[in-house]
């Protein structure tokens, strides 16, 4: 839109439901948000918020799949602050899914392409790029590639356009419990010098890229060195290992003094006597004003 | 009318308002009965669409022993495979390789074969080498499940199929995996699906496609399946959408049917595919197992590449014969899927 630019961004938190007592529908709920105060860098308009992805376990896991444990006892809504929930009620959390389980480590954030992240000549991308040091000791890999590509579309000439960067490790570095970090920087991710890009997409390679048990993390930046989220420990961003739950083609614009909710519920099922460790993961992009966007 | 001298063997000498009689090889029983149908005017194949489905389809294998260097991805008896041969603009909105590994279990590949492509001398679209799985640009577009038995592929640009017009589809099986399948005794239902020009009404037209004997393959036959029977012709002006394959009385949930290959022959307008079978699931969004998934990269840019008239779209690949995985080789198929102007 003109006027403004979309920052893609993610937001996680890991809570533990606690033990519903009496197996009834009273149990204690935990709830997350989107903390969008971490945004406020000013001129924040609106977040839309692309999904909602809820992963049985916490965030350094690498089983292959969720709801394998706790499936229909998590219940589930969404809403705004002091505002409606899109549900009255709570329900299983996989009711509200609409999307289709990934099969690559790629994320679109751009609904369609309705909300790209624009750069202009002279700007750069960057990522670094990982392996979690949880998933590492477990792996036999003697060597890995990582990269990085951001797709887009040249805004002067409508074709696609592509930045990207790659590195190869020769070391072997199957059983070092390091950070094992590095910077992607090049000419490649730069902006084209005849006209801005709009990004859409990130990706990188896997070697299991349904099964989980390998994970590259990734933490992109933009032109202005922001990180895309928090924290580049977290894994399955671009892959989450459940069906993510859309809120469509035009996302849930979430107002920026306003903040997102999502409530969740131990449920009245056999298992509801146990306690959950539930991640929450949203994705989105932030819409800012942006004098540039024509 | 245009250069297309598949409309003429299609429809021969047709006139305004006169065309459905003889539009079948001659006088035909089904367009004499279509003359008590029709309506006054007929709208004309060639003169409803601009956009026509195009679709292109190489493979080829990479021993690293013997070759660890990149390969042109271009077959030596289809040099032209990926050129924009006609006049018009070609515009390629996916592009998507599917990597064969040697065993079902070996996956290696996903990393060690590297890619680059471009439409040269016009734009590289990687100057550098770049692990395949690389160039997804979305993760959802494949979906799978475990008790999945069919495919549909989705046309890039709806196809119009004029009533009582036949339409052809040659089935062959995929030698890679026939021999891992016992397709005897099964049959298959090959089907187009759309909706009538005028009412939007669904119309589904299905035809059983006999299986082939696991004993005796005749892996390099394939059988052509006819829409022209008084049963599976249009008898409406007809959108066709999709084409879909479906497995018959098979509670074998890894029949494989990615491994058939289809090639339609589509009555009008400029051909698709040039004179190349596709597996199934190369055109297909359903594959049947996640397993599945990790045998392709999607790349379907939010603008499509225009492939201007004489322009090449090329793509090499290479494997890296990496440490232990250097004894084994990787078949690469790369599909390109847009539309044509007409």
């Amino acid at each position: 839109m003109k006027g403004f630019n979309y920052l893609p961004f993610a937001r996680r938190e890991v809570l533990t439901l606690p033990v519903n007592q009496d197996g009834g529908d009273t149990g204690a709920a935990g709830t997350v948000t989107t903390k969008l105060n971490f945004l406020s860098t000013g001129g924040i308009r609106n977040a839309i918020i692309e999904d909602v992805i809820i992963y049985e376990g916490d965030d350094t896991t690498t089983s292959p799949r969720s709801y394998t444990t706790f499936g229909n006892t998590i219940l589930a809504r969404f809403g705004v602050d002091g505002k409606n929930f899109l549900t009255e009620h709570l329900y299983d959390y996989r009711t509200f899914t609409d999307k289709h389980c990934p099969t690559a480590a790629c994320w679109d954030w751009s609904m369609g392409g309705r909300y790209p992240y624009r750069i202009f000549p002279g700007e750069a991308m960057k990522a670094y790029l990982g392996r979690c040091p949880s998933v590492k000791n477990d792996q036999s890999v003697t060597s890995d590639i990582r990269a990085v590509m951001f797709s887009g579309v040249h805004v002067n000439n409508l074709e696609p356009y592509m930045l990207y960067q790659m590195h190869k490790e020769d070391e072997q570095n199957d059983n070092a419990n390091t950070e094992d970090l590095i910077l992607l920087t090049s000419r490649h991710l730069t902006c084209a010098k005849d006209s801005p890009i709009d990004l859409y997409s990130v990706s990188v390679p896997e070697w299991y890229s349904n099964l989980g048990d390998y994970s590259i993390y990734v933490q992109p930046l933009d032109a202005n060195d922001r990180p895309f989220w928090p924290d580049r420990y977290w894994a399955h961003i671009l892959d989450p290992q459940i069906s993510p739950i859309g809120f469509g083609e035009a996302g849930f614009k979430v107002p920026a003094d306003e903040t997102f909710i999502v409530e969740l519920q131990n449920g009245n099922l056999a298992l509801a006597g146990y306690e959950q460790t539930i991640t929450v993961t949203i994705r989105g992009v932030i819409e800012v004003r942006d004098d540039r966007v024509k | 009318m245009t250069e297309s001298n598949r409309y003429m063997t299609f429809s021969p000498g047709s006139e305004p308002g006169e065309y459905a009689s003889g539009a079948v090889n001659g006088e035909d029983a089904m367009a004499l009965a279509e003359k008590h149908l029709r309506m006054k005017k007929i709208p004309h194949g060639l003169g409803v669409t601009n956009k026509f489905p195009w679709w292109r389809s190489i493979h080829q294998t990479f021993d690293p022993t013997a070759n660890t260097q990149r390969a042109f991805l271009e077959r030596t008896d289809i040099q032209n495979n990926f050129a924009n041969l006609s006049d018009k603009t070609v515009y390629i909105e996916e592009v998507r390789i599917q990597l064969i590994p040697p065993a079902w279990d070996y996956l290696p590949h996903q990393i060690y074969t590297w890619v680059r492509m471009g439409i040269p001398p016009r734009r590289q679209i990687f100057e550098d080498w770049v692990p395949w799985s690389l160039i997804n640009t979305e993760s959802d577009r494949l979906f799978y499940d475990t008790e999945l038995d069919n495919y549909a592929i989705k046309l890039p640009a709806p196809y119009f199929l004029q009533r009582a017009h036949l339409f052809r589809v040659d089935v062959e099986y995929d030698s890679d995996v026939f021999g891992e399948l016992n397709y005897n005794n099964y049959g298959f239902m090959l089907g187009l699906h759309g909706y009538g020009q005028r009412d939007h009404e669904p119309i589904d037209i299905m035809k059983v496609v006999k299986g082939w004997d696991r004993y005796d393959p005749q892996t390099y036959d394939y059988q052509s399946i006819i829409f022209d029977d008084d049963k599976d012709r249009p008898l409406r002006d007809a959108w066709i959408t999709h084409i879909s394959l479906g497995a018959i009385n098979s509670d074998d949930t890894d029949a494989a049917l990615q491994g058939i290959m289809i090639r339609p022959i589509a009555p009008e307008g400029p051909l698709w595919h040039h004179n190349e079978f596709f597996r199934i699931d190369q055109l297909s969004e359903q594959i049947g197992s996640a397993y599945d998934a990790r045998d392709y990269a999607i790349h379907r840019p939010k603008v499509p590449y225009r492939l201007e008239p004489g322009e090449k779209f090329q793509i090499e690949m290479f494997n890296m014969a990496y440490g232990d995985y250097a004894e084994y080789s990787v078949t690469a198929k790369v599909t390109l899927i847009g539309t044509q102007e007409v």
